[in-house]
């Protein structure tokens, strides 16, 4: 039971003069409770692997499968929700409930009403406050709140999220981050970002994408161990966490690299301290 | 100044003071809804002041025979470049804006040049806006700015849709600009943004909250939080450090800068 990438290949335009290849022999796997990170410079396939595996494209090679259905099966239906980035851009309804419970209306929720109350509980909305709303009066970090909403009342058993900080201030973030670590306890998540400071910590595994290709896959630890292949693509590690492991290979005594700062502080003081 | 949208109870902006000298960087901070792009559209005469007054090098907004001289003197560059960008070839979409000021052609193509050649997009002319990459987008639309001969750029949120390259491509040539004496008004909620902004002025709900240098918002990180604003974690961390006896600045925000400090 897993979201499964498979020497996944898609080429805009296959065929024809104008094709581009996007994406080329990507393999990844997320189960459920799992978060996984695809991180990658603007134009390195990360919005099309999304795609893939939300089942909005079909692959052009290799597949891509949602617990052994393809995912563009209509069997897969309502398997993966997908939150394009700026997914704000996308209201029409006149009242928060109204678009947040579209979805499982759709699906043939039982009472679609109370689900999208309860997503939008899972977002810090005050479900009360929020629901009789027009979704065109609402803050930049309330809207964005209100989107992922409305793709987590669709209790897919995979929710993939595309630059879903993008735009949003700190409390906005914090809340977005919030709903994204509760949704992990129910479903295989995904997030994807070219900026991934602030999900890298809590994430089970990271995939950075280079002009379609896979650069680096692997654990967090096996992160931090051989970086060189993830900042090869164009990434940058955090640099409270660079800090870190430049101290290491400046030859300081750093024991373990903490991604908090407070706790990374105390890690190069002591560092620091044992080498005077 | 003061400016009440019609029909809201609050004010949007209420007091507030504010003078961007040529080639002087001023970050404009606050959260979601304080005031800051409100306070951008009245530097440039989109929204008047309901009361105060706004001046661009001594001509105010509310002066209707001065309307388009203040227009051309402020460049508004915004947030999503894809959302500014009506030429179908590069050279064409800078074109559009002294075009429309008539300008004639022999000055149009010098200033169409200038423009590019400001923001390294020499050589590109004639490509099509679509083919270029997010940073490059951000640049054209900068050099749409340029080629009205501003003397000051509002710039909201410039870098939020931009990975690190074009990141760093578009600082480079805000520096650039900077240097050549251009008064630039960044508005973004990252303070990590601003480090090398001249002074940093933080608004909430409309008034001004804080006007210092970033380095007093960056060497006390818990008072920019309760301002709203997002400290970068490499703040909070070099304010750890100087919490227990070392001597890091607070401007030092990256890896490089940070240990230098710490091993010096």
């Amino acid at each position: 039971m897993a979201l499964i990438a498979d020497g996944l290949t898609y080429t805009y335009g296959a065929g024809t003069s104008f094709s581009v290849p996007a994406l080329d022999g990507v393999r990844l796997t997320v189960g459920r409770g799992e978060l996984v990170v695809v991180a990658g410079t603007t134009g390195s396939g990360k919005s099309t692997l999304l795609r893939l595996l939300a089942g909005v494209l079909a692959p052009t090679g290799g597949s891509a499968t949602v617990d052994g259905v393809p995912t563009t099966a209509p069997s897969a239906r309502g398997r993966v929700a997908l939150v394009f980035q700026n997914p704000e851009a996308q209201f029409f309804a006149e009242t928060v409930l109204a678009d947040v419970s579209f979805g499982p209306r759709n699906l043939g929720a039982g009472d679609p009403g109370a689900v999208a109350r309860e997503a939008l509980a899972q977002v810090g909305l005050d479900p009360e406050a929020f629901a009789p709303r027009s979704p065109f009066t609402l803050s930049g970090g309330e809207a964005r709140r209100v989107a992922i909403a409305g793709a987590l009342a669709m209790r897919a058993p995979y929710v993939l999220l595309d630059e879903p900080t993008a735009g949003l201030d700190r409390a906005g973030r914090q809340a977005v981050l919030a709903s994204i670590a509760a949704e992990r306890e129910r479903a295989g998540v995904v997030v994807v970002t070219h900026d991934p400071a602030e999900v890298l910590a809590a994430a089970d595994r990271v995939i950075a994408l280079a002009r379609g290709a896979v650069a680096f896959a692997g654990t967090v630890p096996e992160l931090l161990a051989g970086y060189a292949a993830y900042e090869g693509a164009g990434l940058r590690l955090p640099d409270v966490v660079r800090a870190q492991l430049l101290a290491i290979e400046r030859g300081a005594p750093v024991k373990r690299v903490e991604f908090e700062p407070e706790r990374a502080a105390a890690v190069l003081a002591d560092a620091r301290g044992a080498e005077s | 100044m003061r400016l009440v949208y019609p029909g809201a109870g609050r004010a949007a902006l209420d007091g507030v003071s504010l003078t961007v000298a040529p080639g002087q960087a001023v970050a404009l901070l606050g959260p979601n809804g304080s005031g800051k792009s409100t306070l951008a559209r009245l530097c440039n005469g989109l929204l008047l002041p309901t009361d105060g007054r706004v001046t661009v090098d001594g001509m105010d907004t509310r002066d209707d025979d001065r309307v388009w001289d203040i227009r051309s003197r402020v460049g508004y560059v915004q947030q999503n470049p894809e959302n500014q960008i009506v030429g179908t070839v590069v050279e064409e979409d800078v074109a559009f804006g002294p075009e429309n000021l008539g300008i004639p052609p022999a000055e149009l193509r010098t200033r169409v040049d200038d423009a590019l050649r400001a923001v390294g997009l020499s050589g590109l002319e004639r490509r099509e806006p679509h083919l270029l990459s997010e940073g490059q987008k951000q640049r054209l639309a900068i050099a749409g700015a340029l080629a009205l001969g501003p003397g000051y750029l509002l710039l909201d949120e410039p870098f939020a849709m931009l990975d690190g390259v074009g990141r760093d491509e578009v600082r480079a040539v805000l520096e650039a600009l900077r240097s050549r004496g251009v008064g630039l008004l960044h508005i973004t909620h990252h303070l990590a943004d601003v480090a090398e902004a001249d002074r940093a002025v933080v608004l909430r709900e409309g008034r001004v909250a804080f006007d210092g240098t970033p380095d007093d918002l960056l060497g006390s990180p818990e008072h920019a939080g309760e301002l709203g604003i997002d400290v970068p974690p490499e703040a909070r961390l070099t304010a750890a450090l100087r919490g227990r006896g070392f001597d890091v600045p607070p401007g030092a925000l990256d890896a490089e800068a940070i240990l230098d400090a710490l091993w010096r």
